[in-house]
């Protein structure tokens, strides 16, 4: 156990984790440069084009160092916010982590959070200034930073810059230097961490863990303690660049359990696995089961694709135990499903999945945090969906979700961003300078309004300097509304929102007014509603369309006319009608965001 | 000998380019009038050696002569290319209709002996100035047409164009009163302007039932979208094309339609000049597109299309699938016992009803 390291990154998007990943990687035996897929922990396209690792995967280097051989697990973490949880349980999984910090951007608000994540699990860090030869770095004030922020001294930051290889060397040297070897008895009953899973076709789930106490091996009946479900293991093994078969794991090791398990969500990340007869002694702490902030609705356009849909969300759900979903219907759009999401970044990924390696077609209808109803008998009902919100008769008060919002930026910035959280309801609690150019700001929020656009108008308002992370606080009482759209005359169940009172009217006008502009002319002239109750809070009229007729005929030439008209039916065939009305499919999506952007 | 059909001559050249007028058309240069009409010559050989039975079964009672500006090519090669066609095909005492831009056709035509037509179609887009200009067009409107009553021709038909930004009402009544005070001007057409340059929508709406009402007070009946023409002067070869009848084409760029077989002569004036009759479009027809196609001409006439009619030629299955939809679009289409046809609101939005229509 004594030559075993076991440690993450820590940084945030872009700072380089997946370059510099992919250099220690070359300093082993298992990868040479020339077989090196650049950014090779990032598994899925649609990671690599964003440049975020979104699923944890652990990694085992041998290395030979000073004459003496190691094993070093690099376990890998995702980068966003809405993954926070998963981070949590992969520096679970370790002793230490490399804290890698920009020099052209200095410490970033998820590296904050992630830093101080891993302090209070008592991991060592590594503090890294990467991409030091920048001609924009400015690794003396990042130095200070880093200094200021976690009390490092100057010696301890190592300088490096991960594409040009600078640094690499000292980074391992620390890894095996200053982290400290795994701890556990390998006669004590098992106690494993899930960290990570994923489907395999012929294995079932693949568990990712960490060994704490005890071993596994195949043939052994296994127990994952939060469902009591049994499993007999079929085989243990770790991930070099392909798995690789292994005769057990002890304590200290990190690898992976094949052990037929059907479904994913039996195998819960943070959860222990114990061995069903020897029961662990020490249940490993901080298990949380997966939390759907976010919800929308996915429907597809052509309604005879429902099928396909619905097994493209269970091939996604397989690999995905974050994501829930459940049969939906809709007036206006028909069959679909409501599916709720850890955080927008996560909804997005899997939507762009959908339809790029499903290919379907998809209406997306606004995303909807989870309220609550508190009815006059004090039961508390979960709203996952708008339409679903109780009769305000029925009910003695709403809640929605608060978070706590951290926001890194540079101090000239603060005037607006201490206006744009007012704006979005946040309540104030502190700010502290890093330094004399860098500030953090503290809000409390309602996650309702994160969830829209507040992203990009920080980032606009900020030019992009500001990154910000956020903590789910808790529930709050809050006066909720149901905002109606009303199109032509007739509700469009899709269309309907939660929001505060307070913003009804202005998120009202603003929807109508992005209807008016999404929805092409009609024969008729089309109103545009927006409603709580009976109350009409704003309107708009599409005017109707005056002619669509090819007036001249050019001679016998019969195919251009054709052609035009089948421009218009292709057109068409990207609507979804809602009654007489032709709506096209982005508006239920953008229709929010176009909202407050505005 | 049972079948009719149209022959269409396509003219490329014009002496400039309008800025709104998709067809087919160059800027003529030296020398290229002997060896088109050498090709022309050469094409008409070619295509009725392809077509030996549908010469044979057939009579040709129009011929038209579009462009481009047939009126640039002097009478006289016209006439022989007339001859050409007799000594291929059964004329059958043919409509033959010139298009003609009212300045060349002042300038190349000189008397009576040079009308070897018997319907004359005059572009003349408007009688003002000021809405010419805007089209890059000069104004001899009305001198054509006191030359067209000195040459005694008895049938012409005059362009018009509604849209032209300066155009309003005063100006298109003008107009108006122009065209109908010449007795010999039997058939008007009245197209809206397609241009990115033209008035909305709702002024062109407001002149095109203007000049219905006023057309019709003067005794010119709408027979078409935009054609209006007096009692037994509808014109016979665009019937053809909105009955969806049989009518061969000669020239580049030219469409024919020949039963279920349509094809168009590739839009490439050199390739046409050296005598390679390439096709850019080539199209063997299913009876459901034949449907369609005959819908969508048809719905174009105000006569509409007799639900008899079609039952001889199609499938229930098709026509039923049209009638239902018809049905769902009664404020577009109506159904007058063997007929249907478009309402007024129907000829304003047409496209609506026909991408309904259009076999998936």
């Amino acid at each position: 156990m004594d030559n075993i390291r076991n440690f993450s990154i820590i940084a945030h998007v872009d700072h380089g984790k997946s370059t510099l990943a992919d250099k220690i990687l070359i300093k082993s035996k298992i990868v040479n440069e020339r077989k090196l897929v650049p950014q090779m922990l990032d598994n899925m396209d649609i990671e690599r084009e964003r440049g975020i690792t979104i699923k944890a995967r652990a990694v085992r280097l041998d290395i030979n160092w000073n004459g003496k051989d190691y094993i070093l697990n690099l376990i890998d973490t995702p980068g966003h916010v809405d993954f926070s949880y998963e981070v949590s349980r992969s520096l679970a999984a370790c002793e230490g982590a490399i804290l890698l910090v920009d020099a052209t951007q200095g410490i970033e608000a998820q590296t904050l959070a992630h830093g101080l994540l891993a302090i209070d699990q008592n991991l060592i860090l590594i503090p890294v200034i990467n991409k030091v030869d920048l001609p924009t770095a400015d690794v003396e004030r990042t130095k200070k930073e880093i200094i200021d922020v976690f009390g490092f001294s100057e010696e301890e930051i190592i300088l490096a810059s991960a594409k040009e290889g600078k640094g690499i060397d000292e980074i391992i040297s620390a890894v095996i230097e200053r982290i400290p070897a795994p701890k556990g008895d390998i006669g004590e009953p098992l106690s494993a961490l899930i960290f990570d899973s994923h489907y395999d076709s012929y294995r079932g789930v693949v568990v990712y863990v960490r060994i704490f106490e005890g071993e596994v091996r195949s043939g052994m009946n296994i127990k994952l303690h939060s469902t009591g479900r049994t499993f007999e293991v079929q085989e243990v093994g770790f991930f070099r660049i392909e798995p690789e078969k292994a005769n057990f794991l002890r304590a200290g090791e990190v690898g992976y359990i094949a052990a037929n398990i059907k479904n994913i969500e039996d195998a819960r990340v943070g959860d222990t696995i114990e061995e069903e007869k020897r029961p662990a002694k020490k249940i490993l702490k901080g298990f949380k089961p997966p939390l759907s902030m976010v919800f929308c609705g996915l429907y597809p356009i052509n309604t005879d694709e429902y099928n396909i849909l619905k097994d493209a969300i269970m091939k996604l759900k397989l690999n995905d135990a974050s994501l829930v979903f459940e049969p939906e219907t809709s007036a206006a759009l028909g069959f679909g499903f409501r599916c709720g999401f850890l955080g927008m970044l996560h909804m997005e990924v899997t939507i762009e999945r959908l339809k790029r390696e499903f290919g379907i077609d998809l209406i997306i209808t606004p995303p909807s945090v989870v309220f609550e109803a508190v009815k006059s008998n004090k039961e508390i009902v979960k709203i996952h969906n708008p339409l679903k919100m109780p009769d305000p008769g029925t009910i003695i008060s709403l809640r929605e979700p608060y978070v706590k919002v951290s926001i890194f930026s540079p101090s000239e910035y603060i005037g607006a961003i201490m206006e744009l959280c007012s704006n979005k309801r946040g309540n104030y609690i502190d700010m502290e300078y890093l330094d004399t150019k860098r500030v953090i700001i503290r809000f409390e929020m309602p996650l309702s309004e994160i969830i829209l656009d507040f992203f990009s108008l920080l980032k606009t308002k900020t030019k992009g300097y500001a990154s910000l992370d956020y903590d789910f606080i808790g529930y709050r009482e809050s006066d909720l509304v149901r905002l109606d759209i009303l199109v032509n005359k007739e509700k469009v169940d899709a269309l309907s929102s939660i929001v505060h009172r307070s913003k009804a009217q202005e998120i009202g006008s603003k929807i109508v007014s992005s209807l008016k502009r999404l929805i092409p002319r009609h024969m008729f002239e089309i109103p545009i509603q927006a409603a709580v109750g009976s109350k009409i809070l704003a309107r708009e009229n599409i005017a109707a369309m005056k002619k669509n007729v090819l007036q001249k005929c050019y001679g016998g030439d019969i195919t251009r006319k054709r052609k035009l008209l089948e421009k218009q039916k292709e057109g068409k065939k990207k609507m979804k009608m809602l009654g007489d009305v032709q709506i096209p499919q982005e508006v239920f999506f953008e229709i929010l965001k176009n909202s407050s952007t505005s | 000998m049972d079948e009719s059909l149209g022959i269409y001559i396509h003219i490329p050249f014009c002496e400039k380019r309008c800025n709104y007028c998709h067809f087919f058309s160059k800027i003529l240069k030296d020398g290229q009038i002997e060896k088109f009409f050498d090709a022309l010559e050469s094409e008409i050989d070619y295509l009725s050696q392809n077509n030996k039975d549908l010469l044979k079964n057939s009579f040709v009672d129009s011929i038209y002569f579009g462009g481009g500006t047939p009126s640039l090519i002097k009478p006289g090669l016209l006439k022989n290319l007339i001859r050409k066609l007799k000594s291929k095909f059964n004329l059958s005492d043919p409509e033959i209709t010139l298009e003609a831009n009212p300045k060349s056709f002042l300038e190349n035509y000189k008397d009576k002996n040079d009308v070897f037509f018997n319907r004359l179609s005059l572009g003349i887009v408007s009688f003002q100035n000021e809405e010419l200009l805007k089209l890059n067009r000069e104004n001899f409107g009305y001198k054509a047409l006191i030359f067209s009553k000195e040459l005694g021709i008895e049938n012409v038909n005059v362009d018009l164009l509604l849209g032209i930004p300066g155009q309003n009402l005063a100006t298109l009544k003008n107009s108006l009163d122009i065209v109908s005070a010449f007795d010999n001007v039997k058939s008007v057409s009245v197209y809206p302007l397609e241009a990115s340059f033209v008035l909305p929508d709702e002024m062109v709406l407001e002149f095109m039932t203007y000049s219905r009402e006023y057309l019709s007070k003067k005794g010119y009946i709408r027979y078409e979208i935009a054609n209006y023409a007096k009692d037994g002067y509808l014109c016979k070869h665009n019937l053809k094309y909105w009955r969806y009848m049989n009518f061969l084409s000669f020239g580049p760029s030219a469409s024919s339609k020949i039963g279920n077989h349509r094809f168009k002569r590739l839009s490439n004036l050199e390739a046409y000049l050296n005598k390679h009759f390439l096709l850019e479009e080539d199209i063997r027809l299913t009876e459901k597109e034949i449907f369609f196609e005959k819908i969508m001409m048809g719905l174009r006439l105000m006569e509409g299309i007799k639900i008899s009619q079609l039952e001889q030629e199609f499938d229930k299955k098709i026509i039923d699938r049209c009638l239902s939809v018809i049905k769902k679009f009664d404020e577009l289409v109506k159904i007058k016992g063997d007929v249907f046809f478009l309402t007024e609101k129907g000829i304003l939005f047409m496209n609506n009803l026909l991408v309904e229509l259009m076999p998936d």
